[in-house]
């Protein structure tokens, strides 16, 4: 059915271990319609579905029903490199964005390319060195004089850094981020923040953020999603999101969800 | 003096015939992280197609380029079945090594084939230079050689699908989140290895006068012996250096073997010699570490 969102997903279910004990049903009925240039925090325990939806729009896994669509187009079941053009992704292991033994250059090469055919042409040449520079310059973290180090150099912090500038290098539609900063420490993780804040902002991308933290949920971005026991339970827009405050944000999980609230991390980040 | 020459001049050669195999070997082992057996099956298929299309009266330089095709036909073999059938890595090389050796003797139509009295891709090379025959001219164009593969693998390691496939060795998940379907790029570096492996197989049946149905057992430890040491003595961080100390590595590996064989080693024992040589290799971070605790 034709519509108006950059995303729309329905009735997604995905399972795990099925048939066994050990059955989990990973995303149960999980809706949503994502408008171009939302900027969506994720939160939820452990388990709730968060980075089994992110999985499933990058097309990691595949769900067991239900159907994505972006931009009107069903990708439900695009293979993971055929629907990469369109998505950009920063996980949460500072390593799985990077390749630990090319240098700066070629992933920033392997980015730019991203969803295209790969060719006989040199990875890197002058003119792709001057963008790069450029891009590596925003971050003011000197990573641009350093364009022929190898990753396996790089602190986590600056690896992270620099999968911002390949996930967003090649203008995606949608970018994801898996609790991208939950491995950094306090103050690199605030550095990353801002930095996907101000890139995100700057270049209008569509936004998918997950994060423990229920305090960065807030600061963060136009609209509020919780999630729990592989459902949507919260849904808050804007204005909605601007009046909450971290202990209402529990009280209404707890609410929502009927249980009181548990993760040890989420209730850290209230003090 | 003259002992000492001639140990230093069949390293070089055999060093030089066998760098292309540990090419091949450092594309799957290192680069694409792919333990491929099936150079065992695909270096005598080398030396199977080329000394049989030579001694029926074809043309050395083609039958050398068919044997390069036969190679590349093997890599996509191991690369299908594990990329396509979803064999794990070691069972597709070995499922394919085992069926090489079927399909080897099916070529040769026996278990030998010489060339003593044919022509080979030396003999023709000389001729045509008007070159007297021996060791410095095979060297000189197995360097040669050596050179010309180097600069087009240290090139197309540096282009887009280059990346791709390295990146494939080094973070899958990474690169497929890219849009880089990695089925193919490991069937693109299985096909160029083993096509390497094959041209060594080729080269090797040549220089040494023929091609035997065994010539394949224990090439993969070989190869790998060969990358270790070139790792180790000549470490280096840009790409065409790192090629250049593999093939130092193959010399180096030539040279222990053949200085062994001149203070009187049996022949019988160099495959054993070889594999405790890579276990040493092989085991020495865990050594290390175990050390470390202590």
């Amino acid at each position: 059915m034709e519509n108006n969102f950059l995303l729309r997903i329905e009735s997604l279910k995905k399972s795990f271990y099925k048939g066994t004990a050990d059955q989990v049903e990973a995303l149960n009925d999980v809706r949503i319609d994502i408008r171009e240039h939302d900027f969506i925090t994720i939160v939820g325990s452990n388990g709730a579905g968060k980075s089994t939806l992110l999985n499933m729009i990058a097309g990691v896994y595949m769900p067991d029903s239900g159907r994505i669509y972006l931009k009107n187009k069903d990708i439900t079941y695009y293979p993971e490199y055929h629907r990469a053009k369109y998505l950009g992704r920063v996980y949460q292991d500072p390593k799985m964005g990077t390749a630990t033994h090319m240098t700066i250059e070629e992933n920033l090469s392997m980015a730019l390319l991203r969803g295209r055919e790969r060719g006989f042409k040199l990875g890197v040449n002058k003119k792709l060195r001057e963008l790069f520079y450029e891009r590596l310059s925003q971050l003011e973290l000197g990573l641009e004089k350093r364009l022929n180090a190898m990753i396996g150099t790089l602190s986590g912090g600056q690896r992270q850094a620099l999968t911002l500038i390949m996930a967003t290098i090649s203008n995606p539609m949608l970018m994801l981020f898996d609790e991208h900063v939950s491995s950094l420490d306090p103050r690199t993780a605030e550095l990353i923040l801002n930095l996907t804040d101000v890139i995100i902002n700057r270049e209008k991308i569509t936004t998918l953020m997950v994060t423990h933290n229920m305090e960065h949920a807030l600061k963060y971005g136009n609209r509020l999603v919780m999630m729990h026991m592989g459902r949507i339970i919260l849904d808050l827009d804007k204005e909605k999101k601007s009046n909450l405050t971290i202990s209402k944000l529990i009280h209404l999980f707890e609410r929502a969800a009927g249980e009181h609230f548990v993760d040890d991390e989420a209730l850290l980040s209230e003090t | 003096m003259e002992a000492v020459s001639s140990v230093i001049a069949i390293s070089l050669r055999q060093g030089l015939a066998y760098g292309f195999l540990v090419l091949g070997v450092y594309l799957t082992f290192k680069v694409l992280d792919f333990p491929d057996l099936t150079v065992d099956g695909s270096f005598p298929l080398g030396g199977a197609i080329a000394a049989t299309f030579i001694f029926r009266g074809g043309d050395p330089f083609l039958g050398t380029v068919l044997a390069v095709g036969g190679g590349v036909i093997a890599g996509l073999m191991t690369g299908v079945l594990h990329t396509r059938l979803k064999i794990n890595k070691l069972l597709s090389g070995i499922l394919a090594m085992v069926s090489l050796y079927s399909i080897n003797l099916m070529i040769m139509g026996r278990a030998n084939v010489s060339l003593l009295r044919t022509t080979t891709i030396y003999r023709t090379t000389f001729k045509f230079f008007n070159i007297q025959a021996g060791a410095i001219p095979v060297i000189v164009f197995l360097a040669i050689f050596t050179a010309l593969i180097l600069a087009l693998l240290t090139w197309f390691l540096s282009t887009e699908l280059g990346f791709a496939i390295r990146a494939t060795g080094d973070n899958e998940q990474m690169i497929r989140g890219l849009g880089v379907n990695t089925n193919n790029t490991k069937l693109i570096c299985l096909a160029i290895s083993n096509g390497l492996v094959a041209l060594s197989g080729a080269l090797v049946a040549q220089d040494q006068g023929f091609s035997d149905i065994g010539m394949g057992v224990g090439m993969i430890i070989i190869g790998l012996a060969s990358v270790i040491i070139g790792e180790v003595v000549f470490p280096a961080r840009r790409m065409p250096l790192i090629l250049l100390g593999i093939i130092g590595g193959s010399i180096i590996y030539r040279l222990l073997i053949s200085t062994a064989l001149r203070l009187g080693l049996a022949p019988t024992n160099l495959k054993l010699i070889t594999a405790i040589l890579v276990i040493i290799a092989l085991s020495i971070p865990n050594i290390r570490k175990i050390f470390q605790r202590a």
